[in-house]
């Protein structure tokens, strides 16, 4: 089994709560692939610098907001 | 597989390398198969309609460690092989040529497998970090 990365996030629960934005939505809107946010979701996958950006920002979040680091 | 059915077959390596037929029908094989790639490659990746990103950052960390695994696990199966040969051959001392193409296609062939193995195998488990490499 993959091991699950140590920064969680709340994208899956933003993404509901800003008008049950759909993951092919926020993957165009964060220019990246659908299967890159289900990675996300499903903590598999810790983005970018530049993509955590860019995802805080169209939740108009800070990036603290949405990535937390569990240690 | 074909590769090593015409390889082997009438003779072996020692004669492969006399008769043209084969190497050409060798070369046409992997051609085919690098043009079938090709175009999988473009119908499912590189599509140049529609909105969304068919490529991301993601897709680079993937690629960047199944090149990493395909290069590792092609240098150690030409090492094995041409130790293979140098056990069965040292009496002799010298190698029938035609090994020299079995050994070009094999290792170009498990490098491209092995690629798109670890490429699967990394996709399914999610892809690691984005900031790695």
């Amino acid at each position: 089994m993959a091991k699950k990365a140590e920064i969680r996030n709340c994208v899956r629960r933003l993404r509901f709560e800003h008008g049950e934005m759909t993951q092919q939505e926020l993957a165009e809107l964060v220019r990246c692939t659908r299967q890159t946010i289900i990675a996300l979701e499903q903590g598999k996958y810790v983005p970018s610098f530049g993509l955590a950006f860019r995802i805080a920002r169209v939740f108009r979040r800070s990036i603290e907001d949405v990535f937390e680091y569990a240690e | 597989v074909a590769f090593v059915v015409l390889f082997f077959s009438r003779g072996g390596p020692e004669a492969f390398v006399r008769q043209k037929a084969r190497i050409a029908m060798t070369a046409v094989l992997f051609g085919a198969g690098y043009v079938a790639q090709l175009v999988i490659f473009y119908l499912t990746r590189l599509r140049p309609w529609g909105r969304s990103v068919a490529w991301d950052e993601r897709d680079d960390g993937i690629a960047r460690h199944a090149n990493g695994v395909a290069f590792i696990v092609a240098l150690i199966y030409v090492f094995v092989v041409s130790i293979g040969l140098w056990e069965v051959y040292h009496d002799r001392e010298m190698v029938p040529v035609g090994w020299m193409w079995f050994l070009a296609y094999t290792s170009t062939f498990l490098g491209m497998f092995t690629h798109a193995m670890a490429t699967l195998i990394l996709d399914a488990r999610g892809g690691g970090h984005g900031e790695e490499g």
